[in-house]
C-alpha cells in the first residue's frame, strides 16, 4: 500500500473543510466565515492502493502570516514534508484565490488546483475553462462541488496520482530576477525552491532566514543588494498581474448581479442594522424557549415514571439501601435533570445557530458592531468570539485565535465568559419562567421570557464592551490595531444535514460532557447530603459555612455552594441546587418547574432574589473546560486566574448594587 | 482623494497605499494592490467600517484604515 501524505491549502472560507470532511468522513465543523478551522485536522481515505493521508490547514490569504492559525498554515506549508499540495479555491473567486496558488506553485511543485464551489459558479454565469487552466499551470486542475459530492473521486485520484516535479515560474522585473540569481547562487542545498527562498529573503521576512541554513552575517552580505522601496510592491504586482492574465485567458464571467447585495444593505444600514441583530438574537431565543418547553416536561415526566421501577431493580439486585439511595437519588436524579433541562433548548438552539452561521451571518454582525469595538480599543472580530460563546465559551476562547494582535485576543478571551453559554441558558430559562414570567406555557409566556433573556444577554453584552474598555485603558493598554474583514458571499444552506450534524456533532457531544460531569456530581453532592460530621449532614455545614457570604449579596449558603460545586460544569448549578434544599427538607417527589418554585419558595426565595441568581449565573467565574482553555490560549495561569477572578468581582459588585436597591425598594 | 473620502457606489483606482510593511503585505494579499478598481459598497452603522469590492470580494476596513489608501476617483 502506497501513502501519499496531501495538505489542503486554501483561502478562508472556500470549504476546505467540507472536502476534508465529505473525503474522510469526518466531522469537522464547517462554517461560512474565515477562521472556522483554527488548528489542522487529520483524517485518511484510501483511492485504490494508495491511502490518502490529508491535512486541512486553516485558511489563509498568502503565505504572509498575520494571525496565528494563518502561521499554523504557512509552518505546515514551508517546514513540513508532504508529497502533494491541494490548494482548494472558490469558483467566484477566483482572481484573489490565485495569487495563493502562485505563491504554493513557488514553494511546492507537486500541486492540485481544485476549484471549488462549482455549484454557485455557475448559477452565476462563471465559465471555467480547465484545459486552459492546466495548460497554463503545468499542474491537475479539478473542478468540484464539495456540498453536492461532486467531483470528489476526480480529486482522490489527483491527489493520488500527481507528480510535478518542475517549480512553475513566472518572471518577476529584470532587478528583481538579478536579486534572485545572487541569492540563491549563494543558498547552499535545501529542499525547498532556491528561487523562493531568495524570494523571501529580498523581503527580508525573518521567519524563512533559519530555513536557508545561512548564518545572520551572511545573509547580511548577500542582503547588501539595495533594497528598493518599491520591491514588495513590485513583488505583489507581478503576482496579480500573473493572476490576471491566467484568469482572463480561462474564465468568463456575467454581469454582476445586485440582489445579494441589497440584503446586505438592509442588515447594515444605520437604522436598521443594530436592530435587525437584536431581532434575530430574539428570534432565536423566543424559538427556542418556545419549543422546548413541552419536551422539556415530557422528558420530566418520562424520568421521573422510571425513577421507582429503577430503585425497585436495585433493590431486587439487592443492593444496600444506601447505595440505591445514592444511585437514584444523587446520580440518576441529577443526570436526568440535566438531560431534560439541557436536550430541548439545546437541540433547538445549535441547529438554528449553524444555520446563521452556514448563511454567513456572523461575519456581519462583527462588521456591525466593529465600531464599538474600536471605541473600546477591541477589535471586532471579538464579536464572532462571543457569538460562539454564547453556543460554549471554551470554543469562544480558542476562537479568539481569529484576532491577529494578541492584546486584543486577550481582550476576547477574557471578557467570553460575560456571554451565557448553553449550559447556562436552561438555568436562566428555568429561573426566568418560574420567578419573572409565569409557569403557563404559551406564546405569550414565552415571548416575555426570550425577551427578559435578551436584556440579560445584552446586560453581558454591554458588561463585555466596559470590561473591553476598562481593560485596554489599564491592565491590556494599548491601542486598536488594524482591522480587515471578509465578508463570505451568502450560502444557503443544507437544512436538513445542519439539523442532524449540529444535533449529532454538538448537542450531543455537549450533553455528553454535562452527563459525565453530572453523573458524578449527583454521587458527590449524595454523598454531601447524607455523611454527617457531628450533628449535621456535610451539605447543612457548608451552606451554613459559606450562609454569611451568600446572604450578604441576596443569595444564601446553598446557591454559594451550588456555583462552586458547578466549576466542572455549568449545567449542574441548578440540579445540585435542587438536590441540596431537597436534602434539607423530606420531600422526595420532583415532577416539574411548579414543583421546583414550590421549593425555591419554601427556602425563602423572592423574585429578588431569583434576580441575584441571574446576575450571578452570568457573571461567575467561567467553568473548568474554559480556564483550562484559556490557559491553554494564553499560556499562563497568571491570566487564567484573572479570567476567575475577573468576572466573579463583577457579579459580586452586581449583586450588592441590587442589595442596595432592595434595600431602597423596601425603604419607600 | 483618499479611499475614506469615496461615496456608496462609487468606484476608483488605488494609486498608493501608504502604512507600515505589515498592514501594506495585508491589504496587497487582499488585493489593495496600486492599480486595481475598487468599489465602496456601503458604510456601516456607526460609519464605520465601511465595506469595499476589490477583486471580487467583499472587504470591510476601518475608516481610519481606509485613510491610508489614496485612490483616484473620476466622477
Amino acid at each position: 500500500m502506497k501513502r501519499r501524505k496531501i495538505a489542503l491549502i486554501g483561502n478562508p472560507n472556500v470549504g476546505k473543510s467540507t472536502i476534508f470532511n465529505t473525503l474522510t468522513k469526518n466531522h469537522q465543523h464547517t462554517g461560512n466565515w474565515s477562521g472556522k478551522t483554527v488548528t489542522y485536522a487529520y483524517g485518511e481515505c484510501m483511492y485504490e492502493d494508495t491511502l490518502l493521508q490529508i491535512y486541512d490547514l486553516p485558511g489563509t490569504i498568502s503565505l504572509h502570516a498575520h494571525s496565528y492559525e494563518e502561521e499554523v498554515a504557512r509552518d505546515f506549508i514551508c517546514y513540513e514534508d508532504y508529497d502533494v499540495a491541494v490548494v482548494v479555491c472558490d469558483a467566484s473567486l477566483l482572481e484573489r484565490n490565485f495569487s495563493l496558488v502562485l505563491q504554493i506553485l513557488e514553494v511546492q511543485p507537486n500541486v492540485v488546483v481544485c476549484i471549488n464551489l462549482m455549484d454557485e459558479a455557475r448559477k452565476k454565469g462563471i465559465q471555467i475553462d480547465f484545459d486552459q487552466l492546466q495548460k497554463r499551470l503545468h499542474v491537475p486542475v479539478i473542478g468540484t462541488s464539495a456540498r453536492n459530492k461532486e467531483g470528489l473521486l476526480e480529486l482522490k485520484k489527483a491527489m493520488a496520482v500527481a507528480n510535478c516535479k518542475t517549480f512553475y515560474s513566472f518572471f518577476y522585473p529584470k532587478y528583481i530576477e538579478d536579486c534572485i540569481s545572487v541569492i540563491s547562487k549563494n543558498l547552499p542545498y535545501s529542499r525547498y525552491s532556491k528561487r523562493f527562498l531568495a524570494l523571501q529573503l529580498m523581503k527580508n521576512d525573518d521567519i524563512f532566514t533559519h530555513l536557508s541554513w545561512l548564518k545572520k552575517e551572511e545573509l547580511q552580505n548577500l542582503l547588501v543588494v539595495p533594497r528598493h522601496v518599491f520591491q514588495m510592491e513590485t513583488i505583489a504586482t507581478t503576482i496579480s498581474e500573473e493572476t490576471k492574465s491566467i484568469v482572463h485567458s480561462a474564465i468568463s464571467y456575467p454581469k454582476k448581479s445586485k440582489k445579494q447585495f441589497s440584503f446586505d444593505k438592509f442588515l447594515s444600514r444605520k437604522i436598521t442594522g443594530i436592530p435587525m441583530m437584536l431581532l434575530m438574537l430574539f428570534g432565536i431565543l423566543f424559538l427556542t424557549i418556545y419549543f422546548s418547553n413541552i419536551p422539556s416536561e415530557w422528558l420530566f415526566q418520562f424520568f421521573g415514571n422510571l425513577e421507582n421501577p429503577f430503585f425497585q431493580f436495585l433493590s431486587f439486585l439487592h443492593l444496600p439501601v444506601w447505595l440505591c439511595e445514592m444511585f437514584v437519588y444523587g446520580m440518576y436524579r441529577t443526570l436526568t435533570w440535566v438531560i431534560s433541562v439541557m436536550l430541548p433548548p439545546m437541540a433547538i438552539f445549535f441547529p438554528l445557530f449553524t444555520i446563521l452561521e452556514d448563511l454567513g451571518l456572523l461575519p456581519r454582525i462583527a462588521f456591525n458592531l466593529d465600531y464599538p469595538f474600536e471605541k473600546c480599543h477591541a477589535c471586532g472580530k471579538q464579536a464572532l468570539t462571543m457569538c460562539m460563546g454564547l453556543g460554549c465559551n471554551a470554543v469562544g476562547v480558542m476562537g479568539a485565535r481569529i484576532i491577529d494582535s494578541k492584546r486584543e485576543r486577550f481582550l476576547a478571551i477574557l471578557t467570553n465568559s460575560f456571554l451565557p453559554c448553553n449550559g447556562r441558558f436552561p438555568t436562566l430559562i428555568s429561573m426566568i419562567t418560574m420567578f419573572m414570567v409565569g409557569l403557563s406555557s404559551g406564546l405569550v409566556s414565552s415571548i416575555f421570557s426570550s425577551f427578559i433573556l435578551t436584556l440579560v444577554i445584552l446586560l453581558g453584552i454591554l458588561m463585555t464592551f466596559l470590561v473591553s474598555y476598562l481593560l485596554s485603558r489599564t491592565l491590556l493598554k494599548g491601542y486598536p490595531t488594524h482591522f480587515t474583514l471578509e465578508l463570505p458571499m451568502y450560502r444557503r444552506p443544507k437544512v436538513l444535514q445542519v439539523i442532524i450534524r449540529s444535533i449529532f456533532d454538538r448537542t450531543l457531544f455537549v450533553l455528553g460532557r454535562a452527563v459525565l460531569v453530572a453523573a458524578p456530581a449527583g454521587i458527590v453532592i449524595w454523598i454531601f447530603a447524607n455523611v454527617k460530621i457531628g450533628n449535621v449532614t456535610m451539605i447543612q455545614f457548608l451552606s451554613s459555612f459559606l450562609e454569611p457570604i451568600g446572604v450578604f449579596l441576596g443569595l444564601d449558603g446553598m446557591i454559594l455552594l451550588a456555583f462552586l460545586l458547578g466549576f466542572p460544569a455549568n449545567e449542574i448549578v441548578l440540579p445540585i441546587l435542587m438536590l441540596g434544599y431537597l436534602s434539607l427538607g423530606s420531600m422526595q417527589d420532583f415532577q416539574d418547574l411548579a414543583f421546583m418554585r414550590e421549593v425555591f419558595l419554601a427556602h425563602g426565595w423572592t423574585s429578588w432574589t431569583a434576580v441575584a441568581f441571574l446576575v450571578l449565573c452570568l457573571f461567575h467565574f467561567p467553568c473548568s473546560t474554559t480556564v483550562l482553555t484559556i490557559k491553554k490560549e494564553t499560556h499562563s495561569w497568571k491570566w487564567a486566574l484573572f479570567a476567575i477572578f475577573l468576572p466573579t468581582c463583577i457579579g459580586i459588585l452586581l449583586c450588592l448594587f441590587l442589595q442596595f436597591f432592595h434595600f431602597l425598594w423596601l425603604l419607600f | 482623494m483618499l479611499l475614506s473620502d469615496l461615496k456608496e457606489g462609487q468606484v476608483a483606482t488605488i494609486l498608493q497605499v501608504s502604512c507600515d510593511d505589515s498592514l501594506k503585505q495585508r491589504l496587497y494579499d487582499l488585493g489593495f494592490l496600486p492599480g486595481h478598481a475598487i468599489g465602496c459598497l456601503l458604510e456601516g452603522p456607526f460609519h464605520s467600517p465601511i465595506l469595499y469590492l476589490v477583486n471580487g470580494a467583499m472587504i470591510a476596513l476601518r475608516k481610519r484604515d481606509a485613510m491610508l489608501i489614496e485612490v483616484d476617483y473620476e466622477a
